[in-house]
C-alpha cells in the first residue's frame, strides 16, 4: 500500500520534504514540491487498519502545524496521488479492488492529457474517468500509442508504476578542526590528502568528479582564507587535486598558521571522452592542468597561454588566453612558402641613428651597430589619436653591413630612434 | 649437456640494442610543408631534438614557424618556450601557425626558468612539437648549460610523438640530437626604387648536418606587406 500526502497551496524545497518524508518512511518519492509519496511498507503493522494509519499521519502532519495536509492511502502510487489531490477529504482510504470505482467519477481533465487529446475526448462526449476507462483498450493504443494506453490504465486505476526513491543531492565537503595548529605545508597537505581520498571516493561512488574545489581555511588570530579553483576537466583522482592544492598553497602560501579547514568539492558528471583514432595525440587533461599549474608558478600566470592578436593596428598587440590543449581536425593545406619573420624585442632598444638628406646611414643600439648598407621605409603607422594610448612612428627597414636586417622605428616629433625587431 | 643453438643467428649487432643511437622513428615525421625541402631532407622525425641554427637575420625562426604552422594544421598541440621574449604574435599568424593550438611561455629572460618550463612541458608529454628558442640568448648563459640536460630532454621524448626544435645561433644539443641543421641567408630581397624600396624577403640556404646530407636547399622567404 502507498500514501499521498498532499500540501494544497504550500511549496516546499526537495530536502525539506525530504526530511518530512523521512519521519514516516524511508521509502518515498516527491513527484513534486508539495507532493510526497510514501511506501507503507512495514507500517501498516502499527495500526489496525489503513483508515487508522492514515489518521495517524495525518495528526503528525498537524502536530508539524500542517492543518491543511491531506493523506490518501491505496494500492497504487497513481490512485493515491489522484485521491489526495482530487477528493476533499483530509483521509481517504481506496480500499484494494474498488480503484476503478473510485476514480470513475473525477474529471477527465486530471488525466495528464495533451491539449489535443483533451479536446478530442471532449468532442467525444467523455467527460470523467469511467467513461475513459470504458473505452477499448486496443483502439486507444491504435490512436494514440503507448501514451493513450497508459492514461487508460491510469483512467482505470491500473497502473502499476513502482516508486522511484528520493535520492537528496549528495554533498561532498569536510570540515577537520585541528587540535594543533598546522605551520608547514606537507603536514597540511597530509590532512588534505587524507579527507580529499574520502570526498573523491564518495564522488566516485555517486559516478560523479568535481570541477570546483573550495578551500576554506581558519586561521590563527581570526583569520580566513578562501580559495577557489575552477577545474577545466572534471576530476574525480584525490593525487590530482591534491597536486594543485599544494601548486596553489606554494603559489600563494597562508598568512598564518591553520587551525581549521574545509574543502568542498562541487559535483560535476565526470568526463567521457574516446579518445579519436584520426586526431592526433594531445596532453592528458589532468597532467596537463598540473603541468600549466606549475609553469605559472615559474613564469606567472600572465606569461603564458595562447597568444590571441588584438582588433587593433598597434604593433606587438595580443594577450594571452587559457591555453586548451585540444586537439583539432587537420586544416587542409597544400605546399606553403617560408614567411620573414620579426624577432621582436622587448621592450624596444632605444637606439642613435645618425640620418643625411632624411636617409638613415647609421645606427647604433646595445649590442648592435653598423652602417646602414640597404633601408627601406619610412613607413608611417598611427592610431588611437583619440586615446591617451596615442601612436605614431615611422618605421624603416635596415640592412647593416654586419648583415643583420632590423625594423626600426622613431616616434613622430620626439626624435627618438628605437629598434623593434630583427628579420630572421 | 648441448646447448642448440640457432641455425642462422642474426648478427651480433642487430641483436645488441644500440642505446645512444639517435634512431628515427618510421613513424611519422614533421614535414615542413615545403617539397624541396621534405624532399631532400625528410622532415624531422618525432622522438629526437632537431637544432636548427643560424647566425643573426639567417632565417632560423622562420624556418622553425614553418614547423610549427605545419604541426598546428595538422591539428597537434605545440610549445614555444622563449626565454629572450621574442616571440612575434603577428609574424606567427603571417605564417600560418593556429595559435589555439599553441602554448607560448615567456620566461623572462630568465635560461634557467626556461630550462625548467621545457623539462615540464616534455616529461607532461602529450605535446607535438615544442620549439625551445635560444637565440638571442648569451653565449655565458648558454655554456653554463649541463649537457646532461638535452640527454634529460632526448630521454624525456624517445619513442613518443613528441618533436624538439631547439633554435640557436650553433649548435648546443651536440650528440643528444638527432636532426642538425644549419641555416644560412644567401642573399635580401630588395624591389623597386628608393622613394619606395620593399624589403621583399631572404634567399635562405639549408644544409642538414646531422645526419650528414650532402647538398643543400636554397629556399625563398617572403616578407609580408
Amino acid at each position: 500500500m502507498f500514501a499521498c500526502l498532499y500540501f494544497p497551496d504550500l511549496s516546499f524545497n526537495a530536502a525539506d520534504l525530504g526530511r518530512l518524508a523521512n519521519e514516516f518512511s524511508p521509502l518515498y518519492e516527491i513527484p513534486n514540491l508539495n507532493t510526497i509519496l510514501l511506501s507503507l511498507q512495514g507500517l501498516e503493522r502499527r495500526h489496525e487498519s489503513h483508515a487508522a494509519g492514515g489518521e495517524w499521519i495525518l495528526r503528525e502532519l498537524q502536530m508539524r502545524g500542517y492543518a491543511r495536509a491531506r493523506v490518501a492511502i491505496a494500492s497504487t502510487l497513481d490512485v493515491a496521488l489522484f485521491a489526495a489531490k482530487h477528493r476533499s477529504q483530509a483521509v481517504c482510504v481506496v480500499p484494494p479492488g474498488t480503484e476503478s470505482r473510485f476514480l470513475a467519477g473525477l474529471p477527465v481533465a486530471c488525466l495528464p492529457l495533451s491539449p489535443g487529446m483533451l479536446e478530442t475526448l471532449e468532442s467525444w462526449g467523455i467527460r470523467n474517468f469511467g467513461e475513459f476507462a470504458a473505452l477499448p483498450p486496443m483502439g486507444i493504443a491504435e490512436r494514440w500509442g503507448e501514451e493513450g494506453y497508459r492514461l487508460l490504465m491510469l483512467a482505470q486505476g491500473k497502473s502499476n508504476r513502482p516508486l522511484v526513491q528520493y535520492l537528496a543531492p549528495a554533498t561532498f565537503e569536510q570540515r577537520i578542526e585541528l587540535e594543533d595548529s598546522i605551520e608547514l605545508l606537507e603536514p597540511l597537505l597530509l590532512v588534505l590528502n587524507q579527507a580529499l581520498v574520502g570526498l573523491c571516493r564518495g564522488l566516485q561512488t555517486h559516478t560523479l568528479a568535481t570541477d570546483r574545489f573550495t578551500l576554506a581555511f581558519g586561521l590563527e588570530n581570526h583569520l580566513e582564507d578562501i580559495r577557489r579553483n575552477e577545474l577545466p576537466v572534471p576530476i574525480d583522482n584525490a593525487k590530482t587535486l591534491l597536486k594543485l592544492i599544494q601548486l596553489e598553497l606554494e603559489a600563494r602560501p597562508l598568512r598564518a598558521a591553520v587551525k581549521a579547514l574545509t574543502i568542498r568539492l562541487r559535483p560535476a558528471s565526470p568526463r567521457h571522452t574516446q579518445n579519436n583514432l584520426f586526431l592526433p595525440p594531445a596532453p592528458e587533461p589532468q597532467q596537463l592542468e598540473i603541468t600549466l599549474k606549475k609553469i605559472a608558478r615559474l613564469v606567472g600566470e600572465d606569461r603564458m597561454g595562447s597568444p590571441e592578436p588584438l582588433d587593433t593596428h598597434r604593433p606587438d598587440s595580443y594577450r594571452f588566453t587559457r591555453f586548451a590543449g585540444k586537439p583539432c581536425e587537420p586544416l587542409p593545406t597544400g605546399p606553403r612558402e617560408m614567411r620573414l619573420i620579426l624577432r621582436v624585442f622587448r621592450p624596444p632598444l632605444s637606439a642613435a641613428v645618425r640620418m643625411e638628406k632624411e636617409r638613415p646611414l647609421h645606427l647604433r643600439t646595445a649590442g648592435i651597430g653598423g652602417k646602414i648598407v640597404s633601408f627601406s621605409g619610412p613607413w608611417r603607422t598611427s592610431g588611437n589619436w583619440w586615446t591617451t594610448s596615442e601612436w605614431d612612428r615611422e618605421e624603416w627597414d635596415v640592412c647593416l653591413d654586419s648583415g643583420g636586417v632590423y625594423r626600426i622605428y622613431s616616434e613622430r616629433n620626439q626624435s627618438v630612434w628605437f629598434v623593434e625587431g630583427c628579420y630572421d | 649437456m648441448a646447448i642448440a643453438l640457432p641455425k642462422n643467428p642474426l648478427p651480433l649487432g642487430d641483436r645488441v640494442s644500440r642505446g645512444f643511437a639517435n634512431e628515427d622513428s618510421p613513424s611519422r615525421h614533421l614535414a615542413s610543408g615545403i617539397p624541396s625541402l621534405d624532399q631532400k631532407f625528410g622532415g624531422i622525425p618525432a622522438g629526437v631534438i632537431a637544432e636548427i641554427a643560424g647566425g643573426v637575420s639567417s632565417g632560423v625562426t622562420s624556418l622553425a614557424l614553418r614547423y610549427l604552422a605545419e604541426a598546428t594544421s595538422q591539428g597537434q598541440i605545440a610549445a614555444w618556450i622563449d626565454p629572450h621574449e621574442a616571440f612575434d604574435v603577428q609574424s606567427a599568424i603571417d605564417a600560418g601557425v593556429q595559435l589555439q593550438q599553441l602554448l607560448w611561455v615567456r620566461c623572462h629572460r630568465d635560461i634557467d626558468c626556461a630550462l625548467r618550463v621545457t623539462d615540464l612541458i616534455l616529461h607532461g608529454g602529450g605535446f607535438g612539437l615544442v620549439v625551445f628558442d635560444l637565440i638571442g640568448v648569451p653565449d655565458k648563459a648558454l655554456e653554463s648549460f649541463p649537457l646532461s640536460c638535452w640527454f634529460r630532454f632526448q630521454r624525456a621524448i624517445r619513442n613518443t610523438p613528441t618533436a624538439l626544435i631547439v633554435l640557436a645561433n650553433s649548435n648546443q644539443a651536440k650528440s643528444a640530437a638527432g636532426r642538425q641543421m644549419q641555416v644560412q641567408r644567401e642573399k635580401v630581397l630588395w624591389s623597386g626604387t628608393d622613394a619606395a624600396r620593399l624589403l621583399d624577403g631572404f634567399v635562405v640556404r639549408v644544409a642538414q648536418r646531422k645526419p650528414m646530407h650532402p647538398g643543400f636547399v636554397s629556399l625563398p622567404t617572403e616578407a609580408t606587406v
